[in-house]
This record gives C-alpha cells, sequence and structure tokens, in this order.
C-alpha cells in the first residue's frame, strides 16, 4: 500500500471512530439529562407526599466540586504577618505546629489548626481609610477576596469588629471567617481561621449529587421536625476540615434552607454537619 | 499518461488525519470510558481514606469518643467508623495541638479526671497504650520532641479557663493534667455538634457506680444496640505473582537474591544476612541479622515511621475493607530494641486473629528491621448487618470474671470464617 492509499485509510478510519464516539457522547449526555429530569421531578413529588414545599429544582444551579488538599506553607505564613506587623520580625516555632512573630509594632501566632491571631501593641495600628476598607484590605492579605457590601458589622460600645465569611474561587467557605477589631481609628487584633497557601485538587473523591443529597435532607428534616417545611434555598459551598496540623480540606458541602433555619450537609457523606 | 497531483495534497491529508486524530482525543475523553485506566490509584489520595498524615505515620484511632456540652449533654460513638470519624475529623487537629503543645504536665487525683470527663470536651479511647508523641505524630506535629514522655490510651481535651486542657490517665491509673497552647472555645463548636445529633445514653461506668459495681470506671457505656456488618476475608498472600516487589522494602537485592522451596510450601528467599519467607497460609516473615546501624538510637515517633512504612506497603495495600492500627510500641532499653505491633480494624472493629498474633509484629533493633511478622488477609464488609446486646449488658457478664476490664466487641478471624465476639482486650480472653 502506497503512502496516498494509507492517509486515505486513516481518514476514512478516524471519521468512522469520530462518528461513533460522537453518537456515543450525544446519547450518553441525551439520557443523562432526561434521567436527570425525572429525578427532579420524582424527587419534588416525593417531598410534596412528605408535605415539605420545594420550588423548582431544575433551576438549582449544580457546578462541580471537587475536593481540595490545602497544606500550609511556613515562607508564605511569614509573608502574611510581614506584611500586617511589619519588618524585624522575630520568629519562634513552638511545639504542636504553632509559630510566633514579634516586633515592635506586635505579635502574631498561627496555628496547625488553621487559627491565627494577630494583637497590635499600644493603641494599635493607626488607619488612614475607614474600618470597613482597612478591614477588606486585611483580608486580602489572607487571601479572602470580599468587598465592603459583604461584611458583617457590630459595634459593641468602643469596639467595632468587622467579620467576612471566606470563599473560594467564587464558592463561599462557610466555617472560615476573619475578623478585624477595631478601636475609633486604630486597628487593635485580627483573628480567625486562615485558608492554608497550597491548594491540589484530590481526584479520588465522589461528590454527591443534588438528587441525593436532597433525598438525605428530607430523611433529617422528617426526622427532627413536624411543622411543614418550606425549602427556601439550595446553596453550594465549601467546609474546611482539620483532621491533621497542617492540612486543610475543603470538602463540599450543600447549604439549604428551610423554614429560615440553615441546614448544612457534607457532599460526601450526606451526613448533617455542624459548622 | 500519469496525472500529476498538487504538492499541497500531501500535507492537506496529513492535517486531517491529525485533526481527526486530536478529535477522536478529545471524544474519547468525553466518553468517560478510560477514566479509570488514565487513573487507576486515585483512590489512595482522596480525603476519604486519609485518616491522619500519611507523610508521617500510620494511623492510631481512637475506638470509643464522645463529646459532653456545659450542661452534661454527652453524644458519643461506639463500633460505628462513621459516627467516630465525624466527631473524630472535627476535632483530631484539636487533640493533635494539644499534645504537641502539652506543657507543665502535673499528676492530678482521679476525682479531678472524672470531674474533667464531666466538663465541656472530647474523650478519646484508643484501647492501646500509645506513647503520646507517637499519636502527636500522626496527628501532623511537626515536632518529634513533646515534653510528653507518656503512654496512654485515654485522652480528654478539656475547655478550662484560659483555654485547652489536656488529661490522660496512664495504665497504672495515675492521671495528669497539661496547658496547651490551644487559644480556642471549644465549647461553641460542641454545642453545634450535639444540637445536630440525638444526644444518646452514653455513659462513663463510674457515672453509674451503683448499677455496675467493680466495673473499670472509665469505660464508655453506650445503651444502644450495636448493628455491624457481616465480614468475609481471604489470603491476600495467595495470588501473590511477584515477590520481587517486596525486596526492595527489605532491602533484598534482587540480582543475587537465592530462592529455595521447603516442604510446607512456603518459598524463601535469601540475600546474605537477610530472609524473607512467604508462605501459603498467608504469612511473610522477614529476619536480618545485619548489625549495621543498631546502635542508632531512635525516637519513638521515628520508630513508628518505620514500621508503619513497611505496614503501608505491605498489609494495607490488600487489606481490603480494613484498616490497620498501631496497637503497640514499646521500648526495651538494654537491649536499643523496638516491638511495634498492628492490627486491622474494619467499621470501627477490631479484628482478632485467631492465632493470637497481630496483623503486623515489628521488631527494630536501631534503625535495623530485625525480625517482620505479617499476616496478609483481605477483608469484605457485606451489606448484611448484624446486633448485638447493648454493651452495658456484656458488661455486667463480663464482671463475673476476675478482670474489671470492659468488654469490647471484636471481630474474630479464624482463618476460615469470621465472627463478632466480645473480648476483653487486656487478655485478648472472648465472651459467650
Amino acid at each position: 500500500m502506497d503512502n496516498e492509499k494509507l492517509k486515505n485509510f486513516f481518514i476514512v478510519l478516524f471519521s468512522i471512530v469520530n462518528v461513533f464516539l460522537l453518537l456515543i457522547v450525544i446519547m450518553d449526555r441525551t439520557e443523562s439529562k432526561a434521567a436527570q429530569s425525572k429525578l427532579l421531578a420524582n424527587l419534588t413529588e416525593v417531598y410534596a407526599q412528605n408535605d415539605v414545599k420545594i420550588n423548582d429544582l431544575s433551576r438549582v444551579p449544580e457546578k462541580k466540586m471537587p475536593v481540595y488538599r490545602v497544606t500550609r506553607n511556613l515562607e508564605k505564613e511569614h509573608a502574611i504577618a510581614y506584611s500586617i506587623l511589619g519588618p524585624n520580625l522575630d520568629t519562634q516555632e513552638e511545639n504542636g505546629n504553632i509559630q510566633y512573630y514579634r516586633n515592635e509594632v506586635g505579635y502574631g501566632q498561627f496555628h496547625g489548626t488553621g487559627y491565627f491571631e494577630i494583637h497590635f501593641y499600644g493603641d494599635g495600628l493607626e488607619i488612614s481609610a475607614t474600618p470597613e476598607d482597612t478591614a477588606v484590605d486585611m483580608f486580602s492579605l489572607f487571601g479572602l477576596k470580599t468587598d465592603v457590601s459583604q461584611l458583617e458589622k457590630n459595634q459593641e460600645q468602643t469596639t467595632l469588629s468587622v467579620t467576612a465569611s471566606g470563599s473560594f474561587r467564587h464558592t463561599p467557605l462557610f466555617n472560615n471567617t476573619i475578623t478585624c477589631l477595631f478601636e475609633g481609628n486604630y486597628l487593635t487584633a485580627i483573628s480567625g481561621y486562615r485558608l492554608f497557601d497550597l491548594v491540589e485538587e484530590s481526584s479520588g473523591d465522589l461528590p454527591l449529587n443534588l438528587q441525593t443529597v436532597l433525598l438525605r435532607f428530607l430523611s433529617i428534616v422528617t426526622a427532627n421536625d413536624s411543622e411543614k417545611q418550606t425549602v427556601e434555598n439550595i446553596q453550594q459551598g465549601y467546609m474546611i476540615s482539620h483532621k491533621i496540623l497542617d492540612t486543610e480540606w475543603m470538602i463540599p458541602v450543600w447549604k439549604i434552607t428551610a423554614n429560615g433555619k440553615a441546614y448544612y450537609l457534607n457532599g460526601l457523606s450526606g451526613k448533617q454537619e455542624s459548622l | 499518461m500519469q496525472k500529476k497531483k498538487a504538492p499541497w495534497m500531501g500535507w492537506h491529508k496529513n492535517l486531517i488525519i491529525l485533526l481527526l486524530l486530536v478529535s477522536t482525543l478529545i471524544l474519547v475523553w468525553s466518553t468517560g470510558l478510560f477514566h479509570d485506566i488514565i487513573f487507576p490509584n486515585y483512590a489512595q489520595e482522596s480525603y476519604q481514606n486519609t485518616q491522619t498524615n500519611t507523610d508521617t505515620t500510620q494511623g492510631s484511632y481512637p475506638f470509643f469518643i464522645a463529646i459532653t456540652t456545659a450542661d452534661g449533654m454527652r453524644y458519643g460513638a461506639k463500633y460505628d467508623l462513621t459516627a467516630v470519624r465525624q466527631i473524630y475529623d472535627q476535632f483530631s487537629a484539636i487533640l493533635g495541638e494539644a499534645l504537641g503543645s502539652a506543657k507543665k504536665t502535673e499528676a492530678v487525683t482521679l476525682v479531678q479526671w472524672e470531674q474533667a470527663l464531666s466538663q465541656v470536651g472530647i474523650y478519646f479511647d484508643f484501647l492501646f497504650d500509645l506513647p503520646l508523641s507517637v499519636i502527636a505524630d500522626g496527628l501532623g506535629m511537626r515536632q518529634t520532641e513533646t515534653s510528653l514522655e507518656h503512654t496512654s490510651r485515654r485522652f480528654c481535651v478539656v475547655q478550662e479557663e484560659g483555654g485547652i486542657s489536656l488529661y490522660f490517665l496512664t495504665s497504672a491509673n495515675t492521671a495528669y493534667r497539661c496547658q496547651t497552647m490551644g487559644p480556642y472555645d471549644i465549647a461553641q463548636g460542641i454545642t453545634e455538634f450535639i444540637s445536630n445529633h440525638p444526644q444518646n445514653e452514653i455513659t462513663f461506668a463510674f457515672e453509674q457506680p451503683e448499677a455496675l459495681p467493680g466495673l473499670d470506671p472509665y469505660f464508655l457505656l453506650s445503651d444502644q444496640t450495636p448493628v455491624y456488618y457481616g465480614l468475609t476475608a481471604m489470603n491476600a498472600l495467595r495470588n501473590l505473582e511477584k515477590p520481587e516487589v517486596y525486596f526492595s522494602l527489605f532491602d533484598i537485592n534482587s540480582t543475587i537474591v537465592m530462592e529455595t522451596k521447603r516442604g510446607d510450601g512456603s518459598s524463601v528467599y535469601r540475600e546474605g544476612e537477610r530472609e524473607l519467607r512467604i508462605s501459603p497460609s498467608g504469612e511473610m516473615r522477614f529476619t536480618s541479622h545485619v548489625d549495621t546501624g543498631s546502635n542508632v538510637i531512635l525516637h519513638p515517633t521515628e520508630a513508628s515511621r518505620i514500621a508503619s512504612h513497611i505496614v503501608t506497603n505491605t498489609l494495607e495495600k490488600h487489606a481490603g475493607s480494613a484498616l490497620l492500627t498501631l496497637s503497640r510500641l514499646s521500648y526495651d532499653k538494654q537491649t536499643n530494641t523496638y516491638y511495634i505491633e498492628f492490627q486491622y480494624i474494619v467499621n470501627g472493629m477490631l479484628v482478632f486473629l485467631s492465632n493470637g498474633a497481630p496483623a503486623a509484629q515489628i521488631t527494630l533493633k536501631g534503625n535495623v528491621l530485625s525480625d517482620v511478622r505479617l499476616f496478609f488477609r483481605s477483608y469484605t464488609a457485606s451489606s448484611e448487618t448484624m446486633t448485638e446486646a447493648p454493651d452495658y449488658i456484656m458488661a455486667k457478664h463480663a464482671l463475673d470474671s476476675e478482670s474489671t476490664e470492659g468488654p469490647v466487641l471484636v471481630y474474630e478471624d479464624n482463618f476460615e470464617n469470621i465472627t463478632a465476639r466480645w473480648a476483653k482486650i487486656e487478655s485478648i480472653r472472648f465472651y459467650g
């Protein structure tokens, strides 16, 4: 067989294989969509039978939520402490994976559990912008991107606390908050749980789909609450799990709000979580 | 006369072939048919399979766990891996930090220990006495040294004024309290956890002294009926085709190794002072008389890591539904020898081999593996569930015997079938 015939052969062969595979993909997607619609319709019916009201499930967005493993990096952590406390940092490592950073401005402690707190000496760190804008800047140093409208504020006597919830790639982190404390024009402390530094996707965990999660939710809500329930909102997010020091796992979580109460369901196990 | 082809025809067809090839690859990927072939091992990296810090040491797992709120509400878990894990995953890092950062250890009375168990906190029972530094290492502690040189199976992390305190009880029934560097408020986390879980009637035996006089006072009693899965097992060495995969693990040079067959069907691989024997029964035994390195003094965490490396790369790869937990780590100073053992656990229950041997028995002289005995079993949990009498009933039954230790529900693997039995861990005695 000469070269040209061989090329023609390959063109025909690959064309047939392509058509075959394309058919598989199209059929698969069509079947999957039809099955999902049927499942959602059945699910709505099951909810109705159990006296739980739920809105149009086909409008609930369901995005791919892989599990992430996030590890602590001491150099990056030092850089955060440096950017807040400034130069001449004295670093001290304590047993239990606790790092202390000190200089003439203040001191901070960073834990292997993700917890941290930074305190400023004297009146605190004088701020040149509003407390809200300063808090947004501080949060960004911890990788927490937010804006003033998303902040939670609480004034207690002379102390103003400004809190932001974390997010990761536009997805909320339900159990990750950082708080800045202000006294007048001074920032006195920052504390909370930080997301560690090096993120890698874990490919082995298979998150549950919306239908499975909603079935689990139904069994929880019907077992615990006798009053008629209305599901008001369904939201995907992450919770941070600290099984071991210096490592965090971002676990997909479904936040389901019914009758004003938020339920958090683990996207891997379907179990109710306390955040 | 032959028609002359345009010169662009050649690369034109090449381009079409290339595009079709790329399109084929994309479509193959879209079908998802070959993902398992492309990512054959990915379950190993998953969150759900990660018990402890796989980069450092093999896990040691609590078998019983309980949390107590400020108003005395308690939630606990026994014989249910999912339930134990749900609590442990939330509080294990706090235990790790408490163990790692513990300071100013002071002996306290048993009354103070009992008060701690009733305070806001988390109680962990690992069933086996283990060095505190080894448990902390498994929970990700970076430093190998802690200020704690004790061993214990029972720990309690409690919220006290000024932060978190760690209490533990040694096998000699001496209780200790240490301050830790944890500034957390665990009370809120515990209250939230309990609010999402129905309180179950789990108590310490000392809280019911009249009901169970003489029982180990710190035995955690549940009035719930344990539900466990049926279990089958097979000899995981039976289909071993390539014994040489284990040679590098034991530092055996595969090019000069001598193989001999024994009458009992076992294969023996010998290289100098090292010998690896693989028996048809499922036992692998490695012995070495190499002296180099036997004077090196290891920290318990280093010894545990060496042993864990062996177990992870042998038994754990074939264990099926089972995990392996560290059950003994003792050190003989005179001979500079560590004795380390692991046991199989399935769904939160220990598996005892009826020959009385642990799943892995590892002897380390200095930093040299001198004797390694491994029983390769692969366990499969069935969907069929069975129930047993609640453990407070068994505890009453157990009190008839001379030991005060509370009975523990375990699987007994007699190499033919597996049954669930009540046993006393201390002496591995079976009941019923």
